[in-house]
């Protein structure tokens, strides 16, 4: 008995101690780091100076702000790509084509992206050429050092997952609930607003979840594209761990960002939940 | 008075590929129809067309005198049971129920008391709150027929509705809705390929094979006087024999021997089509019916009936006996296989 049960033990457990070594031990080392002093004793000091200054709280209201206007950015630009991906392009190859040319980027570095952004963005850059070739505009705008080039360029990185989410939510509803929706008289957009959306909720939740995660904690992209004008939160924990060397103080920063991230995510997802049974 | 259904030369093809050809068909007010045939006869597409999910190329389908061929599947008034519900997992039954007279613009209370209603018509009365997911297969069965039924549509199509149910809840669904039908008084135009389900339940079945409409009558006409081949063989069983013309126009089956003298039999091919319980098996000859000598190669209990297979002129020929009737037979005895000419019919069709 023993002898057949013990190697089944020792498998379950290995996924297990995976996470154990890999996610749940460094948090819980940045956790404790964040409430001891160097010398090890335990405090909250580091909490109670990041919540009493202002300055953190500026931060934290430009880092979630920027989060949320990219999220929202990438679901109007992402929701109708993917549905033209998924419902309206027929031809299979032309399809595969536009998927890879989504994907692919995300195989370049975000720093390489990002500096390609700080080009095109520049005063002398293709984006101001070309508004001001097209007469939108009389001289060069400001991008760079702006929440709007930070924006331009989060949205370029993150807009995948929210098409990949949606495209995916969109393929999975069966057309013949399309079609029983048409045959009870609905028109094409009632159809879309009563049946197909609240059906591809989910996949845009998960992806709008992903984004903004990814938006928040993001570091490249705006540090590159802020030009020392901006700060975001991730900003000032990169500087604890690698200027400061304070690594209690940082992991305080990171914690308060993980535990804002995460209740923010819960409650859009508590405003948003389909209905359960 | 003009029909429910009135569809006049109406013709589909798929890349070129007929799946519709010259389709003529009418439904009268509360008739059950039944359109019967084998899987890729064009009976789907058929149902497609008119319930507007599908464009014909040539024809007219028209609803209670109006010309809806062009019209979307939205403005058509008639409502379909789809093959597998297709019923909208993210809302309840009663939701379900509801939602077309919901996107008809019909008032709130009446939504509910028609929502009610039509939920206690099929007997599923309290189950409002649940979702589809809840339900067994029988019960979601029949959430799709009280959402279609709850609009008072004019036609009534149901695909396949009972091809998802196991044998012995088909056959109380089948009572059921037949019941429903007839309290209503909606026209059903019910898609099968299940010949028993169409004979039980049908007052008419259109017969359908290759996208043409091969025979349209009540399924005992069609079983006694199938107007073709395929007819013949598709609603129970028969022997078709091969229907040899001869110089002076009559015709000789079985070797030569059956001879049919000159008749107004249809021009091209001809088949001979014999039912199984149209031959008599005996030792003596039966006065008033042809007797040819055959030997019993085979016979099968069936429970309520034996089938027995003769060998006459090289064909076999297969007979349906009760039981009583096998005393003394036994394969390889010489028999006699008692016809009547008036139960062999000559239809046009290749045997």
């Amino acid at each position: 008995m023993s002898r057949t049960l013990r190697p089944v033990l020792l498998l379950c457990a290995l996924p297990g101690a995976f996470f154990v070594a890999f996610f749940l031990a460094p948090m819980v080392v940045v956790l404790i780091a964040s409430l001891t002093t160097p010398a090890g004793q335990p405090t909250f000091a580091h909490y109670v100076r990041i919540l009493a200054d202002a300055y953190h709280w500026d931060v934290l209201w430009v880092t979630f702000r920027i989060g949320a206007l990219t999220t929202l950015v990438c679901i109007l630009i992402g929701y109708p790509l993917a549905w033209y991906l998924v419902r309206i392009v027929q031809w299979r190859p032309w399809r595969r084509f536009c998927v890879i040319l989504l994907v692919v980027p995300l195989f370049t570095s975000n720093i390489v992206r990002s500096f390609g952004w700080m080009v095109l963005l520049g005063r002398n850059g293709l984006v101001n050429d070309g508004l001001i070739g097209l007469g939108l505009i009389e001289r060069p705008m400001r991008f760079l050092g702006t929440e709007l080039g930070i924006l331009i360029g989060l949205v370029y990185i993150l807009l995948p997952f929210i098409v990949l989410a949606v495209g995916n939510a969109l393929a999975k509803v069966d057309p013949a609930l399309e079609h029983a929706s048409a045959d009870l008289g609905a028109t094409p957009a009632a159809t879309f607003r009563t049946i197909i959306f609240p059906l591809s909720l989910p996949g845009l939740m998960s992806g709008a979840v992903m984004v903004f995660m990814l938006a928040v904690s993001a570091y490249v992209t705006p540090a590159l594209l802020s030009g020392g004008r901006i700060t975001v939160f991730s900003m000032l924990i990169f500087q604890q761990y690698s200027s400061v060397f304070d690594f209690n103080y940082g992991g305080a920063l990171s914690i308060t960002m993980l535990v804002l991230t995460l209740a923010l995510v819960a409650i859009a997802g508590r405003l948003s939940e389909p209905r359960r049974a | 008075m003009s029909s429910i259904l009135a569809i006049d030369g109406l013709s589909k093809h798929f890349g070129g590929q007929p799946a519709l050809t010259a389709i003529e068909l009418a439904v009268e007010q509360g008739e059950f129809i039944a359109l019967l045939g084998p899987s890729g006869c064009g009976k789907t597409t058929l149902l497609r067309c008119i319930a507007g999910f599908l464009a014909p190329e040539a024809g007219t389908i028209r609803l209670a005198g109006e010309d809806v061929t062009r019209l979307p599947p939205y403005r058509r008034p008639l409502n379909t049971v789809f093959q597998n519900y297709a019923l909208f997992p993210h809302m309840s039954v009663a939701e379900n129920v509801g939602y077309g007279p919901r996107r008809q613009g019909v008032a709130k209370d009446e939504t509910v008391k028609r929502t009610v209603e039509a939920l206690e018509l099929v007997g599923l009365a309290g189950f409002g709150a649940r979702l589809p997911a809840q339900l067994s297969g029988g019960q979601q069965q029949r959430v799709a027929l009280a959402r279609a039924i709850v609009n008072r549509p004019k036609l009534l199509l149901l695909d396949e509705p009972l091809s998802a149910l196991d044998l012995k809840l088909r056959k109380k669904v089948q009572g059921e809705l037949k019941q429903i039908q007839h309290r209503l008084g909606i026209a059903f135009l019910f898609v099968t390929h299940d010949q028993e389900e169409a004979l039980t339940m049908a007052d008419r079945i259109v017969l359908m094979n290759r996208g043409r409409i091969e025979q349209i009558g009540r399924g005992q006409d069609i079983y006694a006087q199938p107007a073709t081949r395929f007819a013949a063989d598709f609603i129970g069983d028969a022997n078709l024999l091969v229907v040899e013309r001869r110089g002076d126009g009559s015709f000789a089956l079985l070797d030569g021997a059956i001879t049919l003298p000159v008749a107004n039999a249809p021009q091209g091919e001809l088949t001979g089509v014999l039912r199984p319980e149209d031959i008599l098996v005996t030792a003596e000859p039966v006065p008033g019916r042809l007797a040819l000598p055959a030997v019993v190669s085979e016979i099968v209990h069936v429970g309520s009936h034996a089938s027995v297979a003769l060998a006459i002129s090289g064909t076999t020929l297969a007979a349906r006996l009760a039981p009583s009737a096998l005393a003394g037979l036994s394969v390889g005895r010489p028999v006699l296989a008692n016809i009547r000419l008036a139960d062999l019919r000559l239809v046009p069709g290749d045997a």
